[in-house]
Order: C-alpha cells, then structure tokens, then sequence
C-alpha cells in the first residue's frame, strides 16, 4: 500500500494535484506520466486553468449571493472587497484626508462596485437569497503556550475562529479545535494545513490528535499517508525521513488515497519512508505532549503573565498622566465599588450597577460582565483634557444596539468625547462640538474601518484611541497596531464630567424614554491617560497586558 | 483616496483578465496565481505616481506580472519536497513553452455559459466541490461511490467545460 510504485489512475493523481494533497509518490507517478505522454501536459494545463477559473466563479458567485441582501451589507461587502487589495498605508492615505471624506466614499463605492462587477458580471442566482451572517471557519484556536507563529505579521490569538488554510506554528504549543470536535495538539516547528472542518494536512512536525464520537471520520493527512480517524487518540510525526503515526487509544485507518486500508489498533505505530517502505514498532507517549499536559503548562503560562502584568501595572499606576485605572483585580461578588489604581488622580472609585463578575482574560483573573441594559459603572471626571488615550480589555458578546458604549460622557455637550462601537462593528471616537460660533460647528467621528467581526466575538480584544491635540491626529489602535490615523478635524479641549463606562446617560431626565446603549460582553482593564500615548507605548502595554506571549505584528484590520 | 488612485485601480481592474493569465502561465501551480494577482494589484497602486497612466498599462502589467511570479514561485517552489519541485518545473516549462493563448476574460464568460448548460448530476459535482469546499473522500461518502470514481467525474467534467470553452470562443 504505501509502495511508490502502486500505480494511480492519472485522474486521482491531477485531482490530488488540484486540491493540494499530492503525496511525494504520486508527484513521482505524474511526472513519469508527463515525461512519457507528452499530450498530458496539455491536458493537465486546461484542467489547472479550468479549476482556477471555477474556483473563480464560485467565490464570486459566493460573495454575490452573500451581498445581494440589503444595499448596506452589499455595500461594506464591495468596501471589503476592495479593502483586502489595499496595503495598509494605502487604506491610511484614503482615509486620512477629510476633504476626500466624500470623494472616498464616492469612489470606493464605484471601485468596489467595478471590481465586483467585473468580477462576477454574468451571475444568476438560482437561491433563494436569506439574509443571514455567514462564515468561512471551521476551527478554533483554544489555547496556546508560547506559540510563536512562522508566517510574516501571522499571529493568532485564543478564540480565535480559523478558516481553512496555513498554520505555521515556529515553536511552541499550540491548541485546535475543529468544530467536529476533533481537538489537535501543534508542537511547533510544524506545518498544518486545515483543509476543511473534518480533515486537514501536516505537511511537516508534530502532532497529536484526539476524536469524540462526533469526529469519527476525521482526516489527517501528510506526504506519505492519510490517517483516518476511527474514535481514537493517536499521534502523527511528519519528517524528511517520512511520516510516523502511533494509536495511543482505540483504531485509526490508514491508506494511500487509493483502495487498499490498514488498520491500526491501539499500542500500534508504522513509519513510512518517503519511498513508502513501512516499518511497525510499538506506540509511545514518549515526545507527544498530551492535552493534559498542556492544561498544565497553559496556565502555569498563565500565572507566569498575570503576575507580570501585575509587575507592570503597579509601575503604571504611578504615571502621573494615569487618570484612571480600572484593573478589576480585587472585585468580589458584592463589590459596588469599582477602586481606581492610578495613584497621581482626583478622580475617586467608580459605582459598578447592573454588572457581575465574569472571569478575565487569564483564568485566575476578574472582568466585570456587562448583561443588561442597565448595566453600567459610573464615575466622575473632572477638569478639561488637551488630550487623552482611552485603552482597554474587551471581549464582546454581542453588538445589540446601533451604539454599544465603551466609555461615554453624560449627554454630548461641547468637548464630549464618546468611545463606542457600532452595530457593524466599527470603533468610533466622537468628539462634540456644538459651540455655533465657531467656524466648525459639528460633530466629528473618527471611524477604525471594522474591526469586530462575527469571528471577532467572544475573543479578548485590546482597544486603545489616542486624541492627540499636539500632533493634532486622532489614532486608533487594535491589539496594539494602528488601524486608523487622522487628523483632527477641529480642537477643542475634551470635558467628561459624569461619565459611564459601558452605557450612557443622554444627560437629562425630563422624559421616560432613554436610548438603549450598553455595552454587552466583559471589560478586564480599561485606562484613561491625560496625555497621548505613543505608537510604542500603547505596542507595550498590549504586550504587557496581553493574556498571549504576543510579539509578532497583528494587523488587525478586516480581512479574509 | 485621489483621482490617480481610483483610476489606476480602475485601470488594474480593467485588466484583471490579462493579469490572471499571465499569472497562471508564469507559475502554473494550484493557488498560486490568486496570490500573484493580488500582489501585482498591491504593487501597481503603491507605485500609481511613478506610471503614465495614460498610455496603455499592460505592458507595465504583464512586466510586473512576470516579475511578482517568478518571485512568488521561488519561494513557494523552494519549500516543496524534491520530487514535487521537480513535477513543478516540468508543469513550468510546459506551460512556458505552450502557443495556445488563454483570454481570461473570454473564457470566464463561456465558462459562466456552460455551466448553466451541464446536467444536473455535473452540476451537482460542481457544487459540491466548488461551491461548497466538500472535498472528493467526502463526496465519495456522500454519494455512495469511490472516491477514484469522483476524481474522475470532476476530470471528465473539467474536460467537457474545457471543450465547451474551446467551442465557445473558438
């Protein structure tokens, strides 16, 4: 079965080819084929190019159906489209000049609709179109321990929902889960490609793999074989020297993508050559972590960087900058005081109402759990700010209303300056300016393009604003990398007052009805400086807080 | 976003077809051309200020389509097994040394044509593994047969688009 030399029906092996799952053997066949039958090249030329341009259609098609709903979904699905062809700079070009506010849109709108249209003209939909959020993942990150992922600027966070494609995990540890059930361990130096949510690839290093009941069938292929999943706990090594696979519990399938299987049962193990020798010997533990074992060595990671973040904290607690400084670090059950930590401040401790506590983003830590409409923490800010930096922890549930409040001010008088998130996942900070005398009478957003995706929901999320009256921009910052930067389009000293951190208070009581605001999901730290923070500071203070060794550049910015 | 940025997008998109096939035939290789496609986009707006965009770009493009391939097959080809690299080169050179002209844009529309012409079964195939991502083993699973068998339903298939293509923009 794993002989080189077993012969493959050409179909399979430009199928195998197509998809990404030629095996070494079979590249070996094909290539004989090719060099002996010169009209297969020919042959296989149009089938590549026949696939790329079905490929083509089908994501078209995909991205018609999904954006054909409503004009404003149709709308940010060609703005997306556009914006995943555009480099970052570029997107910070377009969007930093507010003369060209209009204009962007304008043209944005006319080249997505153009690159939509070229790219899907003669499309029918045979569907019936159901105006629903879709995804493409079929995995999630579940843990990791100090994983340090290979791909430039490739980093992922826990939470985090995967699409089929590359893991390329440097070293380290890391965690899947597919949403079969099946649940895989990484150890890094590794390669891993998720093909789909009941079968993926390793192309190279090590892995051990554990399937419920729910899983049975699940898949794992490498360069020499596929193992099939029969409930079983077993674990595969991919090397130069070929592919291992030991069964440490219950049965697997193995086979070469032909007819002929083999099973192999519990204590069992076979290597295979790259020229698809087999050798059998007696399965071992020995080298594989355990999930278990990486329970452990998780939150020991965890202790590790909840205590150094603590190290870190209290040093920043002394900035005399540091306005307020929410760490959520001795709340209890019956705690309606919220004690502010920064130590040079006249702001006092804020009143916590309608929240409860919800663990933070490490286990052994508090968040405060924002459920309800009501819930909500209040404080008192006196004084006016040239400038400010908002930062917190979030990890949002849900975006239930139009305006989701991450810090707002009572009312929206002059100076105001409203941390939100929108419905469609926008962070925008609003600055009020309703003084008519002067020449820029307005209101002015300062928009990041969207940041919280369905994938995004449920993940720990580090946000940072920056309104910077020196530099005169406003940035915006996401897991420590800019997302947005511009100018300020007016200055006006900011002015909080009585303020509330995850709802709002439109500032007067004289009818019964309020808009509803609040904020859904928990909040873990949340900082307010009276000075902007610089692009390096706000980069340490994500890496500082971060419940994940992070090092590596995430741009966080919507993309496939 | 000014005026040159939207015209050279415009005029990017407007060659997208010859851009795709250019890709394709400097590194023929399953994956491969998407990426091209999207750095070359990348490449000519960063670089808008330095074009004449008033003159005819494709030979800007396919320039750059080259260059951004032969780079991008590097790299990809390199990380390959030996044997794997060598079928690669070998598809490389076939593709290289190939007349037949392929017109992206053309076949796109026939091909959009055909499908509407196949059969329900084919199309069934079609939608399974295009549309959906299910993958052949799944499709075999699904449909009660071997997954060889299916290989080779998606082969005959592609053939009989091809041949239809060829009909249609012959």
């Amino acid at each position: 079965m794993f002989d080189s030399l077993h012969p493959v029906p050409t179909e399979r092996l430009i199928q195998n080819l197509l998809s990404g799952h030629l095996t070494q053997a079979e590249a070996e066949q094909l290539l004989t084929k090719l060099v002996q039958n010169p009209s297969l090249g020919a042959e296989l030329l149009d089938h590549l190019q026949t696939d790329e341009m079905l490929l083509e259609i089908s994501k078209s098609e995909k991205q018609s159906l999904s954006s054909s709903v409503d004009h404003n979904l149709l709308f940010s699905d060609r703005l997306r489209g556009v914006e995943e062809l555009s480099h970052p700079q570029m997107r910070i070009k377009w969007i930093n000049s507010p003369l060209w506010a209009t204009a962007f849109a304008a043209c944005v709108a006319l080249l997505a609709g153009l690159y939509f249209y070229l790219s899907s003209k003669p499309v029918v939909l045979k569907q019936q179109v159901i105006n629903e959020s879709t995804t493409c993942a079929v995995v999630t990150l579940t843990r990791e321990v100090n994983a340090e992922w290979a791909g430039i600027g490739e980093t992922h966070s826990v939470g985090e929902a995967l699409e089929p494609g590359w893991l390329r995990l440097k070293a380290g540890v890391a965690q899947i889960e597919f949403y079969n059930g099946a649940r895989v361990l990484l150890e890094g130096p590794v390669e891993f490609q998720v093909v789909s949510a009941k079968e993926a690839f390793c192309r190279s290093g090590k892995l051990s793999a554990e399937a419920p009941p729910s899983a049975h069938g699940f898949c794992i292929r490498t360069p020499q074989l596929n193992v099939v999943d029969l409930g079983t706990a077993f674990g595969v090594d991919v090397s130069s020297s070929g592919s291992a696979v030991q069964v440490f519990k219950g049965e697997v399938e193995l086979h070469d993508q032909l007819v002929s299987n083999h099973y192999l049962k519990e204590g069992e193990a076979v290597s295979v050559a790259p020229n698809g020798v087999p050798h059998y010997f007696l399965a071992s533990h020995v080298g594989f972590m355990s999930i278990s074992e990486l329970e452990h060595a998780s939150f020991e990671e965890q202790l590790k960087r909840h205590q150094s973040w603590l190290s870190f904290s209290a040093q920043l607690n002394t900035d005399p900058s540091l306005v307020v400084h929410f760490d959520f670090e001795k709340l209890t059950p019956y705690e309606d005081l919220l004690h502010n930590s920064a130590a040079n401040t006249l702001v006092g401790d804020a009143t916590i109402v309608g929240c409860s506590l919800g663990s933070g983003r490490w286990q052994d830590k508090n968040a405060l759990e924002y459920s309800g409409v009501s819930s909500r923490v209040l404080l008192n800010v006196p004084g006016e700010f040239k400038s400010l930096t908002y930062a917190a922890w979030v990890r949002v549930n849900s975006l239930n209303n139009y305006y989701n409040s991450l810090i707002m001010c009572d009312g929206f008088k002059d100076g105001a300056a409203h941390w939100q998130i929108l419905f469609n996942g926008v962070v925008r900070l609003g600055v009020a300016n309703t003084n008519s005398s002067t020449a820029h009478a307005h209101d002015t957003h300062y928009d990041t393009p969207v940041i919280f995706t369905p994938e995004r929901l449920g993940q720990w999320i580090h946000l940072a604003a920056v309104y910077d009256a020196v530099a005169k921009r406003v940035t915006q910052y996401v897991n420590g990398e800019v997302v947005m930067s511009q100018p300020l389009q007016f200055e006006t000293p900011l002015r909080l007052g009585p303020t509330q951190i995850g709802n709002w208070n439109r500032g007067d009581y004289t009818v019964d009805v309020a808009p509803i605001r609040n904020f859904s999901g928990r909040m873990d730290d949340f900082e307010f400086f009276s000075r902007p923070l610089s692009d390096n500071e706000i980069r340490a203070l994500y890496q500082e807080s971060s419940p994940e060794n992070n090092t590596v550049n995430n741009p966080q910015v919507v993309r496939k | 976003m000014n005026n040159r940025d939207s015209l050279a997008a415009q005029l990017f998109l407007a060659n997208h077809g010859f851009v795709k096939a250019l890709a394709l035939k400097y590194a023929p290789w399953p994956g491969l051309s998407e990426d091209i496609v999207q750095q070359v986009f990348l490449e000519f707006i960063a670089k808008e200020e330095k074009w004449d965009l008033d003159s005819d770009v494709k030979p800007l493009l396919a320039k750059m389509t080259r260059f951004v391939a032969l780079r991008y097959w590097r790299e990809r080809t390199h990380q390959l097994p030996e044997v794997v690299q060598q079928l690669a080169e070998h598809i490389r050179r076939l593709a290289e040394e190939r007349h037949k002209e392929f017109r992206y844009d053309d076949e796109l529309d026939a091909l959009r044509r055909c499908l509407d012409k196949l059969p329900i079964k084919s199309r069934a195939f079609v939608d399974l593994y295009y549309y959906s991502g299910v993958s052949t083993v799944e499709i075999a699973s699904q449909m009660k047969m071997k997954s060889d068998t299916v290989c080779r339903a998606l082969c005959r298939l592609r053939e009989r688009l091809r041949s239809c293509i060829d009909t249609a923009t012959s």
